[in-house]
């Protein structure tokens, strides 16, 4: 009961939220240099329409009205669950979005798991072998990991797997296996983050006394690491995990684009370009909700992972 | 626990292995099947696969939907690679009436691939569609009063005739009419109220669109109704690689066979891909692509015509065509693109000179300096070196007392800035947009009334100029019209109403081990029907 009451009060605050985000993101947009019906009616450049038709076209998608005006049509609008349409090609930006939502949950997905399972591994391993060689090489290794850069590791990755070895794609959605190199890429220096937080967690715990007492009564060393500390260490991890899962599920525009994946991030980025209002607003729309869902689980999963936390005391939620 | 770790990463390495197996054959790629039996055509059994930065299939909102080189329609007239008009749906067109009257004589026997005749009433219905436009779209837009100028009405001759009628003489009729002038369509696939485009193009073209995903891929399958020469490629896939170096990836690994569409690969990384890798080969061609810079003709420095000479001067075009382009452009002094059979080469020394360059600089502005501010568009980053080629222009400038800035802008910023006058040059492109009909493209930029000069603040306000343009665009004799452009060209040179580079080129590079018959045509495409696996 509590719980539920807690989730509600967390759901309500959601609303006050994504108002001021969509606010703040509409209100950029128009201030932002660009006419959208100018680059509407000049998609080829080489033909600049003129005033009269600019004016039009204004009229047509409802620019030229007060912006307080076009937000709060927007908003009426969206809370009858319609998005709008693109300004370019007229087609509804919710159905878009739906259609190319898919291809970014699975990519987050994968480069989900590869980061928690890579990330907490790596850790681990770094914490129980604290102070030597394995040690030290796994964190340099994180450390070239969280360096180096998203967008120099896909072009490698595609020139190691799909030009010399040819086992992976370079490009587009076939499936499972093109994936790989894209959650790869974006999950590299998540799980150098990953590995350097779980090590720094897990050691904190190996430092407290209930740690000294469970290797005094005979547990061996990776017994107290993986049963004991590691499972007391999980909150931070949890923390960073969640907030990682939420940001790249609101899609990873540069590896959308090097790797020809249509997903909402690739999608928002177009649209950032075209001043395509529209598709912005949702964009803005459906991340803000994804953050602050994503937000709300986390600290569910609080109680699952520390049974001690309870919503409503005061040391807990 | 050494031992543990050892025995995961090999377990990880051989779970890797297992997903990758069955390669690339997910996406159709012909690029490594099994060897064909020798009783099989792997013309009818293998999918060719080629990469493109945009989608040929723009679909709704852009007025052609289907772009001209997925081979799906026709137009009525085509522009040949020598510049020539040639029949295409058209066989044969007259003008009487000091060209206040044409008569085009359409083909017979042709289908559209839903089965409907092209006919006069077919085709008069593809122009009563362009009369509910303008429909804008990237190629460029479709508009009754850029075809048609002034027209009265259309009337049907016969079956197989139609007469158009105007008001004021067009002598350059059937050139409007060519390629992207007259998309022929089935009157199934658009809507006679709004003219939009209702479902997938039903054209007349040897291919037709089986399956397409945006921003995917299109699926091409031949038509084998089709009037002319069959396709040799049964199924055709175009991918869509936005990246330019996965989309050359995607070539090296032989996912795709060849890459289509202008700036499909940098010129320079095309050259050493085929000298270094034997199993490509480059087909350059003529592109109608120039590239410019295009000055801010309304205040100092760039609106006195020395110091846009001096910045003429400054620029070494062989320099940046050897260091960027690999020395496969041509340098360019004259506005109209090389890709016309109206093109000519002005007269004149206009080549690299910093003494002539420095001389007119002094005129203009004495011994003052004079900041300015250089526009590069960002997203052509991805096509040219503008961004090296802007650098060297700065450095150059230097010596003619112009302290550059340069400034990379998205599209939107790029256009208002240019709009709202804060520039004073912007490294740019743009297309010929009918190599057949170059008159709207250079009086676009030329004319004082001209759209892109007034709205791209270009200056240019030149009566000379003007009443050429006058002229050409009532001169019904072919000759004259070839004199009035060589003095436009001319005057282009000297005058420089923009300040043009290069003319540009397709590079169009493709495994030539695989299939042949890959070269250029159809406005940024190849020739898709042509092309067939090497056996």
């Amino acid at each position: 009961m509590a719980i539920a009451k807690y989730c509600a009060r967390r759901l309500l605050a959601l609303l006050p939220v994504l108002l001021g985000i969509t606010l703040l993101a509409f209100f950029l947009g128009w201030l932002s240099a660009g006419d959208p019906a100018e680059m509407v009616l000049d998609q080829s450049g080489d033909e600049p329409p003129t005033q009269e038709q600019i004016e039009e076209k204004r009229a047509e998608l409802g620019l030229n009205d007060p912006f307080h005006i076009q937000y709060l049509r927007w908003l009426k609008n969206a809370l009858r669950g319609d998005l709008g349409e693109s300004f370019y090609n007229r087609r509804s930006v919710s159905q878009e979005l739906l259609k190319r939502l898919p291809v970014t949950v699975r990519l987050a997905s994968l480069a989900f798991l590869l980061t928690a399972a890579g990330g907490i591994l790596l850790g681990l391993v770094m914490a129980l072998f604290h102070g030597r060689w394995l040690d030290r090489l796994l964190r340099a290794t994180a450390a070239v990991m969280v360096s180096v850069p998203g967008f120099w590791l896909s072009i490698f990755l595609i020139g190691i797997f799909a030009e010399v070895l040819r086992i992976l794609p370079t490009s587009g959605y076939r499936g499972f296996q093109s994936l790989i190199l894209p959650a790869a890429a974006v999950s590299c220096s998540s799980v150098g983050v990953t590995a350097r937080l779980t090590r720094s967690a897990v050691l904190t715990e190996l430092g407290r006394q209930y740690a000294a007492v469970a290797s005094a009564k005979g547990l061996s060393g990776r017994a107290v690491a993986v049963r004991h500390a590691f499972l007391n260490s999980l909150i931070p991890i949890v923390t960073s995990l969640g907030n990682y899962f939420a940001s790249v599920l609101g899609g990873s525009a540069i590896a959308e684009s090097i790797f020809s994946l249509n997903g909402i991030g690739s999608y928002a980025i177009d649209a950032v370009g075209r001043r395509d209002y529209f598709v912005i607003q949702s964009y803005v729309l459906l991340t803000g909700t994804i953050y602050v869902a994503a937000n709300l689980l986390i600290d569910l999963l609080y109680i699952l992972v520390n049974p001690k936390i309870r919503v409503g005391e005061r040391n807990g939620l | 626990m050494k031992k543990r770790l050892v025995s995961l990463l090999l377990a990880g390495l051989l779970a890797l292995s297992l997903c990758s197996c069955g390669g690339q054959s997910a996406d159709g790629s012909g690029g490594n099947d099994v060897p064909d039996t020798p009783a099989e055509d792997p013309n009818e059994t293998r999918e060719l696969v080629l990469a493109s930065a945009a989608d040929l299939v723009p679909g709704e909102g852009d007025g052609y939907y289907v772009g001209i080189a997925a081979y799906v329609w026709e137009a009525l007239i085509n522009c040949d690679d020598s510049g020539q008009l040639q029949p295409w749906l058209a066989t044969g067109w007259s003008q009487e009436n000091g060209a206040k009257e044409w008569t085009i004589k359409l083909r017979e026997g042709v289908s559209f691939q839903d089965g409907t005749a092209f006919n006069a009433d077919t085709c008069i219905a593809n122009f009563e569609r362009y009369a509910k436009g303008p429909f804008t779209s990237t190629y460029t837009t479709i508009s009754m009063d850029k075809t048609c100028p002034g027209l009265i009405e259309i009337q049907k001759v016969d079956e197989y005739t139609v007469k158009f009628l105007f008001e004021e003489p067009v002598p350059a009729f059937p050139e409007k009419l060519s390629d992207l002038g007259s998309p022929m369509y089935s009157p199934s696939c658009f809507s006679a109220e709004t003219g939009e485009v209702t479902s997938m193009v039903i054209g007349t073209g040897p291919y037709q669109v089986v399956d397409h995903v945006e921003d995917d891929y299109a699926l091409l399958e031949r038509f084998d109704g089709y009037w002319g020469e069959p396709a040799k490629i049964k199924t055709v896939r175009i991918r869509v690689i936005t990246d330019p170096e996965t989309r050359v990836s995607a070539l090296r690994s032989e996912e795709v066979q060849g890459l289509l569409g202008y700036g499909a690969m940098r010129h320079l990384a095309a050259k050493e891909l085929v000298e270094e890798d034997s199993r490509f080969t480059m087909q350059p061609t003529r592109s109608h692509m120039t590239h410019y810079i295009k000055q801010n003709g309304t205040q100092f420095p760039f609106n006195d015509v020395r110091m846009r000479q001096a910045v003429s001067y400054a620029i070494d075009r062989e320099q940046i065509n050897e260091t960027l382009y690999g020395g496969l452009l041509t340098p360019a002094y004259g506005l109209l693109n090389y890709n016309t059979i109206y093109y000519s080469e002005p007269q004149g020394d206009f080549g690299y000179d910093m003494d002539k360059a420095k001389e007119l600089a002094r005129e203009v502005l004495g011994d003052e300096r004079c900041p300015i501010v250089m526009l590069v568009a960002k997203y052509r980053l991805d096509r040219y070196p503008f961004q090296e080629e802007a650098a060297y222009i700065q450095q150059q400038l230097k010596e003619l007392g112009l302290d550059v800035e340069i400034q990379i802008l998205e599209t939107a910023a790029f256009n208002e800035a240019r709009k709202n006058g804060e520039f004073d040059l912007a490294l740019d492109c743009h297309g010929l947009m009918s190599p057949a009909d170059p008159q709207s493209s250079m009086s676009v930029y030329m004319a004082s009334t001209g759209s892109s000069n007034v709205s791209h603040l270009l200056g240019n306000n030149d009566p000379e100029v003007d009443a050429l343009f006058d002229q050409v665009a009532v001169e019904l004799d072919a000759n004259n019209r070839m004199e009035l452009y060589r003095q436009l060209q001319q005057l282009s040179a000297e005058r420089l109403p923009m300040i043009p580079l290069h003319y540009d080129i397709d590079v169009n590079v493709y495994n030539s081990e695989q299939i042949r018959n890959f070269r250029a045509e159809a406005y940024d495409g190849v020739a898709i029907p042509a092309i067939e696996w090497v056996r």
